[in-house]
């Protein structure tokens, strides 16, 4: 049973009972790793972000519905990535409009009342090595399944049965999904990767670290 | 890199451990390799194959480099402002699940009445049916007199008619009052 592996199974428990608060944990938690996916999703910081409060705001209604039958940030994470192809397609259709003029007005208000502290930067200005934006460029040619399973299986530490329900596809499947990823990532970023050049980069962040 | 080809022999020779050499790839994809790790890899794969994870290693350092995307610092009192005036769904439940739901608790006794009202419709079927049968064979008897076999004759039912009526007027209390009355005038 998956509620047993799940960190989050004692708070979800409260939110059920009624003790709404508890959720303001999960959405801190959970935040950063949920824009990251979205991000590479819609390639649009604002979006994501709009579409990351939306998947929180879904999980908690259907909360009730949530049965442990995955851990809590897999089911989070499924809900988001709905949505966000949802976005898409709809963005697809009608290229012209912007996800803003699609949410309520009530939303809208939501969003004044607070003075918003940090407001998206954008990414050339967050990824200071060019390698790494190398690397952001090359991820961002990938499908978006493949590209998907790769941010999940890295940064998130998913696992291969994890990232399978996300995608909604065979265990198998997802494999060979992040293989070939993998693969294409490979040859595109070949020379940086024989030269040693992630080497130097690993080192000179550790200098700005410290 | 062949992750999910299957593995043949080891260059030393030794059979392969698959599971193994699975394991180890994907804690290097994961870039946690640890002396160890990598030692048995080095143990397991030929120089070709240790070369390409290596360069496997290498990516996989890299993509946990990529920062992170900034998230607005009121993005958690907005998730929370939003969530705290609409409130969780409630659960719709189907009409037939409801149904069902709501019936099983009564099903016990709802099954048993039913079966206790089957069972008392086939005994007075059964009973109605055993008392026509016997009927028939009573009606069958009376055919079947012939004076011959039985010692009776048709003969007999020639005044039925009469002595069913001096039976009827015989049970009837009114004729008795009228006869009590005529004699204690006498």
């Amino acid at each position: 049973m998956a509620s047993q592996n799940d960190p989050d199974y004692p708070l979800i428990l409260k939110i059920k009972k009624g003790d709404s608060e508890v959720f303001a944990i999960l959405v801190d938690k959970y935040k950063q790793p949920l824009m990251n996916m979205l991000v590479r999703i819609v390639h649009d910081p604002v979006e994501a972000e709009d579409l990351a409060q939306s998947a929180f705001i879904q999980a908690y209604r259907a909360i009730n519905r949530f049965n442990f039958s995955s851990r809590f940030i897999t089911w989070l994470f499924t809900i988001a990535r709905n949505l966000a192809l949802n976005e898409l397609r709809r963005r697809s259709r009608h290229p012209a409009d912007s996800l803003e003029q699609s949410v309520e007005t009530e939303e809208k208000t939501f969003t004044q009342q607070y003075e918003d502290k940090k407001s998206p930067i954008p990414y050339e200005d967050i990824v200071k090595s060019e390698l790494l934006y190398k690397v952001e460029e090359a991820l961002a040619r990938l499908p978006e399944n493949q590209r998907t399973a790769i941010t999940l299986f890295q940064q998130e530490d998913m696992s291969y049965e994890e990232i399978a329900r996300v995608l909604g596809c065979s265990l198998s499947a997802t494999k060979s999904i992040i293989h070939r990823g993998r693969e294409t990532l490979k040859q595109a970023l070949k020379p940086y990767l024989k030269s040693g050049e992630w080497r130097e980069d690993s080192e000179a962040k550790k200098y700005s670290d410290n | 890199m062949k992750l999910l080809e299957p593995v043949g022999l080891l260059n030393n020779g030794t059979a392969m451990n698959k599971t193994e050499l699975n394991k180890l790839k994907e804690l290097a994809f994961k870039g946690l390799l640890d002396e160890k790790s990598k030692a048995r890899l080095s143990q397991l794969l030929n120089s070709e194959e240790l070369a390409q994870i290596e360069q496997d290693i290498a990516l996989s350092k890299l993509l946990q480099k990529l920062p992170s995307y900034p998230v607005s610092s009121n993005f958690t009192a907005r998730v929370m402002e939003t969530i705290q005036t609409k409130g969780p769904e409630v659960v719709n439940i189907p009409f037939l699940r409801l149904l069902w739901q709501n019936l099983t608790g009564k099903l016990v006794p709802v099954s048993l009445l039913i079966v206790s009202i089957a069972i008392g419709y086939i005994s007075y079927n059964e009973a109605r049916k055993t008392k026509l049968a016997g009927s028939i064979i009573e009606l069958e008897r009376v055919a079947m007199l012939d004076g011959k076999n039985s010692g009776f004759s048709v003969e007999v039912f020639k005044d039925f008619d009469v002595i069913q009526k001096m039976n009827l007027a015989g049970s009837s209390s009114m004729v008795d009052l009228e006869l009590l009355t005529a004699l204690k005038n006498q």
